[in-house]
């Protein structure tokens, strides 16, 4: 008994051993399959695999990103509903220079559940926008984007939509982490009061009771921004009362005054179950990054192109969820599970996250927001100080147009 | 020769159990755990001193000490394990007895077992994702009141299955010879019941105490502004491994702690009882 309880305890100690130290091999095994490299109009991967000697095995290149591709989502135990890019496989390529197998795997994180709002991603995919740039594209949603960004850093994972003050703390602890492409070029959050409320500015919040799902994330990042802007302090409202994620309850029983909400979706949810209600959006006060496409330091040291790819693909996909908002809710239906053909509270959600995305040049990151959005978690005391801000985002891998 | 009789009559008894090496006994009694905990601790501080470059994601077993002082004398600790001890305690008032009532209920009622036992399995199977929303509504949204509440649920079945099997492990002749003697239902209870089912409860309350924890950990994720759970949420948010591991260890510890506290009752409790093999 003893014995094998010292041979278990051996197995727990090597199995802990490998975890801890376990390099993630990814990235590696991608380089070694190929760039994405660029030709013309289109694109090929795997120009390094083809040119090979030949007494290499020729399946070997392409037998090894497919494993990959099926067990890296599955092997993780916090794995949140996947689609797999199987939608996107059968989909005929616009480009027929890019086959299967020269195609790349790359695993997106993108928090929540699938939802309308992320129609620019369901767009690019179902459009060929990531199979032109040598993608292959998994979508991974979770709720943790602490986690999904912890994986992009440790290059478990490549890519994910992260908001910007998330790169900005992680950076802070010396996560290797880069934001290369704005989506949001507003900060979707904002306070939402009832109409017949007598608040009407930031500075009306002072003496009230305010509702955030919790004293932190992006909605308490979002309400201290806007409380610096109006020269407030926490102090000065009544409560920041934490009340969770399901605001409606708490919020259409006015036991708050006003609640901090994403102003795409959670408005339009309250006006429906119980009254009409106005929103003070944070962006009108403080230009705040929000989320965006963010990739870690080695993809962007070995890889470039591919980050490249990743950019031009999805904002084409954003561009064309711009012009063609109804075409996108088309698309989104194919991957949103019981998402209607004609909803029309759904649809508004949609239009009203264009208008958040909308920019002159889609995907670019400004000097300001960034210096503000370090400035504010300075204020907060989560970061030291906003020295690096600058080193946390790159418009290098924008390209020219999204034509 | 009585006396040399009865010496070997009893069994051999190793030195180390005389008063004296007390303490030393109860050292050898540790040691395994002891050296497990320094095996994970040397294990630990090596791994991460290789992997310095991923500070954010795993910390060092001195930076945990750093921060665990840090917090402790800036009073930021003990505020937090203050929430989560006054939730921890709340949830176990509200769950252990109410527990015990339907536990009792059930066991000794047929009537009671058939109406309610289905509802009672099946709300254990109820995801608290699920409530949680409502009772937060209803309780005034997320804070001590919501996080007790659902400790207490956590805590609830694992003592209503021990009240339950307690109660019914009482054995059939006894209850016939306590009934022969005109026993009330409160001796009957207090005499008989209770003694019997005494094992059995304390085994119900030590998983208790530890799930409680757990219980205000989960509640706590469900929005809160402070307790030690909020603290490994927050610590989490901005990428402090070390403020995570010294809200983990903490738990711990308070989990130690009262599970400890329950032995130690239930050993002066059922000290009436013969030593267990």
């Amino acid at each position: 008994m003893r014995k094998l309880l010292a041979v278990l305890l051996a197995l727990s100690l090597v199995l802990s051993a490998c975890v801890v130290t376990g390099e993630p091999q990814v990235g590696v095994a991608k380089k070694e399959q190929g760039e994405v490299k660029k030709e013309g109009g289109g694109s090929s991967v795997g120009k390094e695999a083809h040119s090979a000697p030949t007494a290499e095995p020729t399946t070997e290149p392409t037998a090894e990103p497919t494993a990959e591709a099926t067990t890296e989502p599955t092997a993780e135990p916090t794995a949140e509903p996947t689609i797999e890019p199987t939608r996107g496989a059968t989909l005929p390529r616009r480009d027929g220079s890019t086959s299967n197998s020269e195609l790349t795997p790359i695993t997106l994180f993108l928090g929540y559940i699938p939802n309308v709002q992320f129609a620019p991603v369901y767009v690019a995919i179902d459009q060929g926008f990531f199979r032109e740039n040598g993608i292959e594209l998994t979508i991974e949603h979770g709720f943790d984007e602490t986690d999904g960004l912890t994986r992009i850093a440790t290059n478990n994972l490549q890519f994910g939509m992260i908001s910007g003050e998330q790169v900005l703390l992680a950076r802070a602890r010396g996560a290797p982490v880069k934001y290369f492409f704005r989506w949001y070029q507003r900060f979707p959050v904002g306070v939402m009061v009832p109409k017949d409320s007598p608040i009407r500015k930031p500075q009306d919040l002072k003496g009230k009771i305010v509702g955030v799902p919790g004293k932190f994330g992006a909605s308490y990042f979002g309400l201290k921004a806007l409380l610096n802007a109006a020269k407030l302090e926490e102090g000065d409202l009544r409560e920041v009362r934490a009340i969770g994620y399901d605001t409606a309850p708490i919020f259409c029983e006015r036991q708050v005054d006003a609640s901090v909400i994403y102003i795409a979706n959670e408005p339009l949810q309250i006006a429906a179950r119980c009254f009409e209600v106005d929103v003070i959006a944070i962006s009108d006060y403080a230009d705040l990054v929000s989320n965006g496409l963010v990739t870690n330091e080695k993809t962007i040291a070995e890889r470039p192109e591919l980050v490249r790819g990743m950019a031009e693909a999805y904002g084409r996909g954003l561009a064309l969820t711009i012009a063609n908002p109804d075409l996108a809710y088309q698309i989104s239906r194919k991957f949103v599970e019981n998402l209607a053909e004609d909803d029309p509270i759904q649809k508004q959600v949609l239009l009203r996250s264009i208008e958040l995305w909308k920019a002159e040049r889609l995907g670019e990151s400004t000097d300001e927001s960034w210096r503000l959005t370090a400035e504010t978690l300075v204020s907060m005391g989560l970061i030291d100080s906003i020295e690096g801000y600058q080193d946390a985002y790159t418009n290098e891998f924008l390209p020219e147009s999204y034509e | 020769m009585a006396q040399t009789i009865s010496q070997t009559a009893q069994p051999a008894q190793p030195p180390y159990t005389k008063p004296r090496f007390a303490f030393l006994r109860r050292l050898w009694y540790r040691l395994p755990a002891l050296l497990v905990a320094l095996a994970i601790l040397a294990l630990w501080h090596f791994q991460t001193r290789e992997s310095a470059s991923l500070a954010f994601v795993i910390a060092t077993p001195e930076a945990v000490w750093q921060t665990f002082g840090q917090l402790l004398s800036n009073g930021t600790l003990l505020n937090h394990l203050g929430t989560t001890v006054l939730e921890v305690a709340l949830g176990l008032c509200l769950g252990v007895p109410s527990a015990l009532l339907l536990g009792y209920l059930i066991a000794r009622n047929r009537f009671a077992e058939r109406t309610l036992g289905p509802y009672v399995v099946g709300f254990q199977a109820v995801p608290l994702i699920a409530i949680a929303p409502i009772l937060i509504t209803r309780l005034g949204g997320p804070g001590i009141a919501s996080v007790s509440v659902v400790a207490a649920l956590i805590v609830f079945f694992p003592m209503l299955m021990s009240a339950f099997v307690g109660i019914r492990s009482v054995p059939a002749e006894l209850r016939e010879l306590f009934r022969a003697l005109n026993a009330s239902p409160w001796q009957t209870f207090y005499r008989l019941e209770l003694p019997s089912a005494a094992p059995s409860l304390f085994g119900g309350l030590k998983v208790s105490v530890t799930l409680a924890v757990v219980g205000t950990v989960v509640g706590e994720a469900y929005g809160a502004t402070a307790g030690l759970g909020f603290m490994i949420f927050s610590s989490r948010f901005v990428y402090n491994p070390a403020g995570v591991m010294v809200g983990v260890f903490t738990l711990t510890a308070l989990a130690l702690l009262l599970y400890e506290g329950v032995a130690r009752l239930e050993r002066r409790a059922l000290r009436w009882r013969a030593p267990q093999p």
